[in-house]
């Protein structure tokens, strides 16, 4: 049994790392690229949104360099992604291609514990699924927080080429850590090799939030490199968006801070009162966040026809008038032009520095 | 007070036990006019260009009673089936609509929005809830919701009954809203019936019937609707009865873009009889979807 999972960013570093503590062999896709997304969106349901299409062009990858298994951390919630699984298991069985597909579902560790357990891993016990567990997580939060670390020395370095190189660097170091002691080893190193980049602390860049479906943000090749587009036109990215954040969500720890998903629900609130799946109350309560915080601007990005990201597209243009902090919304999914999306992306930051200057203009003025 | 209810989406199955509930609580109850191209351009160029086609109608029915009432009454449906301890939702932007509404349309009146969770708690509950908000007398409210409930029930069943018609049977398999053949759904019961067909929905079965096949086949499926969609399709596979089965979806609907697919694959893995899957949007030609819809019955007739 070769298993595989299709790309959430760099979460492979960590699933994969998971699946060796439980003596799973595993196939990891190669990244992301516009050829998965093509063979992925010929077998995929016409309107469905952009991630299944990636995914469909991952797991067709995996499928070619032998991976015989298909795992899918679905959940199940009121957006589409909880079917994921059963939806690829039909078009992969249509085509004639005969693969397992284990649900494991996101929320409910004893059940993924029992299919794992069905699966029979050579390896698995109990021990060994929860170090598993751990080590996904030590990873997962090292992902994430060296991904913080490039986000926020992006705008500020003198050379960008020795962000990504320390940014790259870090990753491999994640990735080859083998127990929990050398994942807290590379966690710290990452620190200071970041540290050691020369900066320009005097800069005043743009701050821009970053909002959105959660795997459009967190996947490179699909959101169009933004966050490197806008570091490139000096502007400093945030978002609450990551694998780590996700993964204490679902597991009910994300609860202290003003940026955990609790309070951001809280804020949203008056704008959006239910949980409209997905990630609908995050994205309008991380928009009052910044606009309190006094960001210049946000970027919303969505796959087309995402349920979550229609509903708080709607709610996102009133926050935006009342407020009074310009959003940029993106829709995409496979058909989008990389060309069309960097004019809006440059028209966007353009107006974002004329109307600071003007701000600052009118505060020296009086 | 005056309250207005839209003439779309979940009217089209709720609409009856909604309107007695209000109006035997002593309130005026405005329905929305039926909808005409004007009143639903109006709701487009107050929403989003790529929400699906029903929350766009629904729009513009909110616009045009906007003006001419105290109050507009848009519940906010989050389950209809209780399912405990699974999940059990009807759409997000159903869930969100109410706040979707309120968000993109200045000048509102005041909106009812009850929040009606049957995963979570009894329907009952909330219409008393809701009830004591319209009319604080808790006997006028339980005998409401009572007269309520049997106005519906009997509207159903009145529908129900069919004309007995002779000719070939044909499943229709979508939601209520776009089987009512309101305008801008295209009226795809009255081009069946003038094609000679006889259309029948999935409520002919019993509904415990098909939540149960749609369990057994797809365990996690968590939408209500979607799952009384399955079900009703899996069940139509191999009855005898039916001559084929459409699928009717609307243009970037989430769950039918997952299930009306899933529905058309099972078909052709497992059913005896032929099935089709017909997208709908705004700009569906009402010529074009006669010709498939022909094409289909064609087909069938030419399988005897």
């Amino acid at each position: 049994m070769i298993i595989t999972f299709p790309h959430f960013g760099y979460a492979y570093i960590a699933f994969s790392a998971a699946a060796e503590s439980i003596g799973l062999e595993y196939v990891v896709p190669e990244k992301t690229g516009s050829r998965d997304i093509e063979e992925g969106s010929k077998l995929s349901p016409e309107t469905i949104c952009l991630p299944f299409k990636v995914n469909m062009g991952n797991i067709l990858n995996a499928i070619k360099r032998g991976a015989d298994t298909i795992t899918f951390a679905g959940g199940v919630g009121p957006c589409r992604f909880g079917y994921y699984g059963r939806g690829i298991e039909a078009i992969l069985r249509d085509r004639g291609i005969n693969v397992k597909v284990l649900h494991l579902n996101q929320r409910d560790i004893p059940d993924a514990y029992r299919v794992l357990k069905e699966a029979r891993c050579p390896k698995f016990s109990f021990i060994n699924f929860v170090r598993g567990f751990i080590i996904m997580w030590q990873k997962a939060k090292a992902i994430s927080q060296l991904e913080n670390m490039k986000r926020k020395s992006m705008p500020y370095a003198l050379r960008r080429s020795d962000v990504k190189r320390a940014f790259e660097a870090g990753l491999q170091r994640i990735d080859d850590a083998s127990s929990l002691r050398e994942v807290l080893r590379a966690r710290k190193e990452n620190r200071k090799s970041f540290g050691k980049i020369a900066k320009d602390a005097a800069k005043k860049p743009l701050k821009i939030g970053l909002i959105g479906e959660i795997f459009m943000i967190l996947e490179p090749h699909v959101n169009m490199g933004i966050e490197d587009k806008l570091a490139e036109m000096g502007a400093e990215v945030h978002t609450v968006f990551s694998l780590h954040k996700w993964m204490k969500y679902i597991f009910h720890v994300d609860l202290f801070g003003k940026r955990s998903f609790r309070n951001l629900s809280r804020l949203a609130g008056p704008y959006l009162s239910e949980n409209a799946g997905g990630e609908s109350r995050n994205n309008v309560g991380s928009a009052i966040l910044y606009a309190g915080e006094g960001y210049d601007g946000i970027i919303h990005m969505y796959p087309f026809t995402c349920m979550p990201g229609l509903v708080g597209h709607t709610v996102l243009n009133r926050v935006s008038r009342d407020l009074d902090i310009p959003i940029l919304h993106f829709s995409i999914d496979e058909h989008f032009s990389e060309v069309g999306f960097d004019t809006r992306l440059e028209a966007f930051v353009d107006m974002l520095k004329n109307r600071k200057e003007r701000q600052n203009a009118a505060l020296s003025g009086n | 007070m005056k309250i207005g209810i839209p003439r779309a989406l979940l009217w089209h199955k709720y609409g009856r036990l909604w309107e007695t509930f209000i109006s035997e609580l002593g309130h005026e109850v405005a329905i929305s006019n039926p909808g005409t191209r004007e009143t639903f351009e109006s709701g487009c160029a107050h929403c989003l260009d790529e929400i699906c086609l029903p929350i766009k109608s629904y729009y513009g029915h909110v616009l045009e009673l906007k003006g001419r009432v105290d109050a507009i009454f848009i519940p906010k449906v989050i389950s209809v089936e209780r399912r405990r301890p699974l999940k059990s939702f009807t759409c997000p932007k159903i869930i969100g609509l109410a706040d979707m509404i309120k968000a993109s349309i200045p000048g509102l009146p005041e909106i009812i929005s009850p929040r009606i969770d049957v995963n979570g708690e009894a329907e009952l509950l909330s219409f008393f809830k809701l009830g004591m908000r319209l009319n604080p007398n808790p006997v006028r409210v339980l005998r409401a919701y009572m007269k309520a409930v049997k106005a519906q029930r009997d509207h159903d069943a009145r529908s129900r009954q069919s004309e007995r018609l002779s000719g070939p049977k044909i499943g229709l398999i979508s939601h209520s809203y776009n089987l009512c053949g309101a305008y801008p759904t295209p009226d795809v019961v009255r081009i069946l019936r003038k094609l000679g067909a006889v259309p029948v929905t999935v409520d002919i079965y019993e509904r415990e019937e098909l939540l149960s096949s749609a369990d057994g086949q797809f365990p996690e499926l968590s939408w209500n609707y979607e799952r009384e969609m399955l079900g009703g399709a899996l069940r139509m596979f191999n009855d005898e009865d039916m001559a084929g089965g459409i699928v009717i979806s609307n243009f970037s609907c989430g769950p039918d873009s997952l299930i009306g697919d899933y529905i058309t694959r099972m078909a052709r893995r497992h059913s005896s009889i032929p099935f089709t899957l017909l997208t709908i949007d705004e700009h569906t030609a009402e010529a074009g979807l006669v010709t498939r819809i022909e094409a289909f019955l064609d087909m069938i007739e030419m399988r005897k």
